[in-house]
């Protein structure tokens, strides 16, 4: 509720110059989400950070005609899958882009701070999500992240019934990576 | 292992990552959001732009071929000019602006066809271009220059050497890119086809 008054204020503030403050206070709210969208999609720092550039502003441009009839992390895993699919597959050469901020939006613990366990159980997981295709990729991150078969539906622009389909492929799938994974 | 298992470790993840990011939000503030766009819509955008300027071109053709509507030897090249600027005009109707709002199968659906698109008529609009000058250039040095170009053969010999000059090197110089558009074209292509077959394959 909090969350959804927060965008209203945004949305009738949109061409104030508070209206920032306010969507870095939604990007706080739902930073989890899109550093693992950004993460699982771009592997390397630079286009990394040229990602997550591209996704803030997208969020910030779309946000202006929210719709709430969306629960608004429906919205920005929307925006943000969009952004980050159409990125891996676009055809531009990185190095022909304008270099990126030198600063990384979204800044996370270096890897020591974490225990050896936490470090390769992470491993496994993006290991194995990394293995699925794009689209199969965003269809398993909503299901993990608890997302009914309609909201991905929805995201996702397939039928319940087909969700439903995929999602059990990608469990035969696990069942066959796990014991190649493990080897 | 099962897909729920996952779950568990996702829910770890999310706990340590919780406490893990931090967000930039100097960065952000810093960062200039109202003017910047993606690479995509920049490329519709010039494509838009593009399309609109065929129409313009159109218009300047059939303007110019009204104004010398007697003179059919300047009038009539015009026309074909104007008449293929609005080919172009048309051909390029389809683009439309990105939506991040729709579905994932739905916009991935609209890039591919778009690039498909431009890649297939990147060469006729090149084409189309040479062609509209070589059809205005007549017309253009008769009224602003008074040169009649058909009763002056050294002017028309200058002007048909240069624009063989032109079409040759248009032509020579843009196979690479050609080969480039064909490329483009074919990953685009496959591309849609397994956004349809995502989209459509449901049997378990």
């Amino acid at each position: 509720m909090g969350r959804a008054n927060n965008l209203m204020n945004i949305r009738s503030k949109v061409n104030t110059g508070l209206e920032k403050e306010q969507f870095i206070n939604i990007l706080k709210d739902h930073k989890r989400l899109l550093y693992k969208v950004i993460y699982l999609y771009c592997r390397d720092m630079d286009d990394r950070k040229d990602l997550e550039q591209e996704i803030i502003l997208q969020l910030w441009k779309s946000l202006k005609n929210y719709n709430q009839e969306f629960k608004l992390s429906t919205w920005i895993y929307k925006i943000a899958l969009n952004v980050a699919i159409s990125y891996y597959r676009r055809d531009v050469k990185r190095k022909e882009k304008n270099k990126p901020y030198d600063e990384t939006i979204f800044q996370i613990a270096a890897e020591e701070d974490y225990s050896h366990d936490i470090v390769n159980k992470r491993n496994f997981l993006y290991k194995f999500i990394n293995r699925l295709g794009e689209l199969n990729k965003a269809i398993i991150i909503l299901y993990l992240d608890e997302k009914s078969y309609k909201e991905i539906s929805e995201i996702i622009g397939l039928t319940e019934t087909n969700v439903a389909t995929k999602i059990n492929r990608i469990k035969t799938k696990l069942k066959e990576n796990i014991s190649s994974l493990n080897n | 292992m099962e897909l729920d298992e996952l779950k568990g470790l996702w829910k770890a993840e999310d706990k340590n990552l919780d406490s893990g990011i931090k967000l930039n939000a100097k960065h952000l503030m810093e960062m200039n959001m109202e003017n910047a766009t993606g690479d995509i819509e920049k490329i519709i955008r010039i494509s838009l732009v593009g399309r609109n300027i065929a129409l313009v071109y159109c218009f300047i053709s059939t303007a110019m071929a009204i104004f010398y509507l007697e003179a059919i030897e300047y009038s009539i090249p015009a026309v074909l000019g104007g008449l293929a600027m609005l080919y172009s005009f048309i051909s390029h109707l389809s683009i439309e602006k990105l939506d991040y709002k729709d579905s994932i199968v739905q916009l991935q659906k609209k890039i591919c066809t778009f690039r498909a698109h431009a890649a297939a008529n990147a060469k006729y609009d090149m084409l189309i271009v040479a062609f509209w000058f070589i059809t205005i250039m007549p017309l253009f040095l008769k009224i602003v220059s008074d040169i009649s170009l058909y009763k002056d053969n050294k002017a028309l010999a200058i002007f048909c050497l240069v624009a063989t000059i032109v079409l040759t090197l248009m032509t020579a110089l843009s196979r690479k890119r050609y080969t480039e558009y064909d490329r483009c074209l074919a990953k685009s292509e496959t591309h849609l086809s397994e956004l349809i077959e995502f989209e459509t394959d449901n049997q378990p």
